[in-house]
């Protein structure tokens, strides 16, 4: 199918439209003012446009980086995300991204040095040893790398900026830009449902077996590597697919290569958990959700999630690595 | 008999008259009527004849709206001739961006290879200038899709557009031209309003619940209509009917019926 795409006009001259415009055969170019006016309009369909989503070039001019929410730590003070990207090439069932935003479609900024410019900030401000940075957040950061090549610039810049740390996370498989020297500031972090209800549920994610292969390439590079169990899913037989699921990765990672391993259960504030709800009127997925105190809307499961996890985790590797993203009811 | 559930907003009635034949379209009629209307109510397909300029076409997909049966999978389209620096007669676009004077509206992203996807500048007076080169000019598009994205998600509006003429040929001949250029390009234009009605098929309809069943049995005040619909939906995604028959029947108050049911809801566990 022919991909639809919008352009800024203010950037279509640009060498990194041109060089992600070359990777379509025959693009509809579309040129628009800001993409906002395509991107936050309410009459979308989430689902409708995932079936063949058109992409959004835009450039963006404020508010590169973020602070995340409080609790939100792989072990550093000082945690900022930021999102080159709205959207992504997976389509989860659980993904809040769908509840978030009214379209579908791949918002791509390409002016990736503003972002590294404003992350520079924070080495000015001598706060860059205890600060993480999170990409990530708002799309999956390589599941579109093909075409943006976005790692590479990241890589070229994070050379530079090693005292801070930067957590690339990701479900995909396209790993390509990292077979090479690792970079200590780094951290490759992979997120892992077990494969029974990946396969159900995360469509679009290769299999366990190609996941884990690829990730024993960047492994064997060196790459600090992050697992996420995030979000950690409770369903029939879950306990022994996550046993299973938990050996093949201990087995995989070398002890003194786990950065982190991160778990936390299904959550959503309740705009998002209404808008996802009113796309799945079949699902049982969601079946059990309700409101907790914090206006956060979860099945009950934060203490089973964590006990497991922490029995069987805290054999493995060391405590001080171990982050929980289950939060008080 | 599949519906196609179709809207169709069309200034004209020589525009209009290779579609009505097309979907055997029958003249609707009422009394007192401020538009045309036509229809094929077993294929869900509703056609307003909405007269020249965006004013007419915003009043009259308005009013389409209002008479016609409102379904989460109607696709809504308007249909007409337009004009153009440089594109040549009968040819024939999807249209993916309107503009009006400084605002732009989009349509859904589908294409095919069959029709060309174009962009129009909307007009309020006959253009007969056509100064852009690439685009098309014409008079009820805008109207249309402002009042349209009111009520319609943008992968269901569909807008397609014939040259009727540029800036070489006057728009001589109109009446002729029109039909023959419409007629030649039906089959075209039919391909491209199926892809739309294969694509909203996959729009969930909305699951009814059962709350009626209830309803036989107790009177229901308006709060707990709300939480019983919510209890039922979810029940019924993992119960059969006569699960929930036999639960109401068993159930002395509704207080007791809400505690089995949010019982039966905590012990399930997803299946993968
Ligand atoms: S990989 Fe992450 S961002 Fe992509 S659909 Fe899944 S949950 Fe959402």
């Amino acid at each position: 199918m022919r991909k639809v795409i919008y352009i800024e006009k203010d950037i279509k001259d640009l060498p990194r439209t041109k060089y992600i415009l070359k990777k379509f055969k025959n693009p509809i170019i579309i040129l628009i003012d800001r993409y906002s006016e395509v991107f936050n309009k309410k009459n979308q369909n989430f689902r409708l446009q995932k079936i063949n989503p058109a992409i959004i070039l835009a450039k963006k001019y404020k508010n590169f980086i973020l602070e995340t929410p409080k609790s939100y730590t792989i072990g550093k003070k000082n945690n900022y995300y930021f999102s080159y990207m709205y959207n992504c090439l997976f389509d989860c069932r659980y993904c809040f991204l769908q509840g978030m935003y009214n379209s579908s479609n791949f918002v791509i900024f390409i002016n990736y040095e503003d972002f590294f410019k404003e992350i520079s900030f924070l080495k000015k401000k001598n706060i860059g040893k205890n600060t993480t940075i999170f990409s990530g957040y708002d799309c999956d950061s390589l599941a579109y790398d093909n075409i943006t090549n976005f790692s590479n610039s990241v890589l070229k810049y994070f050379e530079n900026f090693n005292d801070i740390e930067l957590e690339i996370r990701t479900k995909s498989t396209y790993l390509k830009p990292f077979y090479r020297r690792s970079l200590k500031n780094i951290v490759l972090a992979f997120s892992f449902t077990p494969e029974r209800f990946s396969t159900k549920y995360e469509l679009g994610v290769a299999s366990l077996k190609k996941r884990v292969d690829a990730l024993k390439k960047v492994v064997n590079f060196g790459w600090n590597i992050g697992i996420r169990f995030d979000p950690f899913v409770i369903y029939e037989g879950w306990e022994v697919d996550y046993e299973r699921l938990f050996k093949i990765l201990f087995s995989t990672v070398p002890r003194e290569q786990i950065h982190s391993v991160t778990y936390g259960n299904i959550r959503y504030p309740k705009k998002i958990f209404n808008n996802i709800k009113k796309m799945y009127t079949n699902e049982k997925l969601f079946l059990k959700f309700e409101k907790n105190k914090k206006n956060i809307y979860d099945e009950n499961n934060g203490e089973l999630i964590d006990n497991f996890c922490k029995n069987y985790l805290f054999t493995q590797i060391d405590q001080s690595k171990v982050f929980c993203n289950i939060h008080e009811k | 008999m599949n519906k196609k559930n179709l809207r169709f907003v069309v200034a004209l009635h020589i525009e209009a008259k290779s579609i009505i034949s097309l979907y055997n379209l029958k003249k609707y009629k009422i009394r007192k009527k401020n538009f045309e209307l036509y229809q094929n109510l077993g294929l869900n397909i509703w056609l307003v004849i909405s007269g020249v300029g965006n004013i007419n076409a915003s009043e009259a997909t308005k009013y389409l709206y209002q008479r016609s049966p409102i379904n989460k999978k109607n696709i809504w389209i308007n249909l007409g001739m337009a004009g153009s620096n440089n594109y040549n007669l009968g040819e024939t676009f999807n249209i993916k961006k309107v503009t009006y004077k400084t605002k732009s509206y989009y349509t859904s992203t589908l294409v095919n290879n069959i029709i060309s996807p174009g962009e129009i500048i909307s007009v309020d007076k006959v253009e007969k200038e056509f100064s852009k080169q690439n685009v098309l000019y014409e008079m009820e598009a805008y109207g249309f899709i402002k009042e349209v994205e009111k009520f319609c998600d943008r992968e269901q509006i569909c807008i397609i557009k014939l040259i009727s003429d540029n800036k070489k040929n006057a728009p001589t001949n109109f009446i002729k031209n029109t039909k023959f250029y419409i007629n030649y390009n039906l089959e075209n234009i039919e391909k491209l309003i199926d892809a739309h009605v294969k694509i909203a098929s996959n729009i969930n309809e909305n699951n009814n619940s059962n709350l009626y069943l209830i309803q036989r049995k107790f009177n229901l005040t308006f709060s707990y209509r709300i939480i019983l619909n919510d209890l039922v939906l979810n029940y019924q995604k993992i119960y059969p009917k006569n699960l929930l028959e036999k639960i109401i029947d068993e159930s002395k108050d509704i207080k007791e019926l809400i505690n089995t049911l949010k019982n039966k809801i905590k012990i399930y566990t997803l299946r993968v």
